[in-house]
């Protein structure tokens, strides 16, 4: 499988307006591209472009769903990496062949895209999604 | 100014162990192995596209390493940003009264290096950066 890069890093927060303001004041970093509940999801999101990478910002609106799970869990902080790939399909083959658990692809809420995620018993505790752009 | 992501930093409890994802399975190359006895810890540097991913094992249990892992178990630890430079960006920070861990740069395995305290971004544990060539 052919990885290309860290596509970008998800970050959980309580207030993603309050997050973005913290980023631009430590790092510089600013939101070019802000959406709430995107594909129905249940959360408010923020995008911060840094080198070839982005921080995503996220924020749970609906008290329900996958990730509101997580955060009541976890928390805010750094949430997933989000790993770009060239061919889903085929990391998906190759990862399921070496007898790794993945989700099923579906539509990223970032246009063009697409994602699935590894099962995080083999990747050290860290949640990460491949994602493919086209 | 703030460049790219240097690196993100991940809390395992056995390297070895972890290279089988990280390196064997994900195919990402390991360019550097190196050991920071004054940071107490054993680390792989893998390269991402323009960044890396840093597999850090503890070398005891009473490191920063070893009491993340005590606490909150393997994961996600740290991201670091590249900066060209690390001692105007500090300094800029400590005029604007960002909580910080280092007051002062020091030696890492990215360069020289300064950790900001996790209350100054909600949370996340960010490092900034500058090579040394």
């Amino acid at each position: 499988m052919k990885v290309k890069k860290l596509d970008h890093v998800i970050i959980a927060v309580n207030d993603v307006d309050a997050a973005a303001a913290s980023w631009d004041h430590i790092v510089g970093l600013k939101v070019d591209k802000s959406m709430n509940q995107p594909l129905g999801a249940g959360f408010k999101v923020a995008r911060l472009p840094i080198g070839e990478s982005f921080l995503e910002l996220v924020q749970p609106v609906a008290k329900e769903g996958r990730f509101y799970a997580q955060f009541q869990e976890r928390g805010e902080g750094m949430f997933s990496i989000s790993v770009e790939v060239e061919d889903l399909d085929a990391a998906v083959t190759h990862l399921e062949g070496k007898n790794i658990k993945m989700s099923e692809p579906e539509p990223s809420i970032w246009p063009g895209a697409r994602l699935a995620r590894i099962n995080q018993e083999y990747t050290n505790g860290v949640s990460i999604q491949l994602i493919e752009r086209k | 100014m703030i460049e790219k992501i240097h690196h993100i930093g991940i809390a395992v409890h056995d390297l070895e162990q972890s290279l089988k994802f990280y390196r064997d399975t994900l195919g990402l190359h390991v360019h550097a192995r190196d050991t920071v006895q004054d940071q107490g810890v054993s680390a792989a540097l893998l390269t991402i596209g323009k960044s890396e991913i840093e597999l850090l094992q503890p070398l005891s249990p009473d490191s920063p390493v070893g009491k993340f892992l005590e606490r909150k178990g393997e994961g996600l630890h740290h991201i670091c940003f590249q900066t060209p430079d690390v001692d105007a960006e500090l300094e800029e920070l400590k005029r604007k009264d960002v909580p910080l861990v280092d007051q002062t740069p020091r030696k890492g395995l990215a360069g020289m290096i300064c950790f900001l305290h996790p209350k100054a971004s909600h949370g996340v544990l960010v490092e900034l950066a500058t090579p040394i060539d």
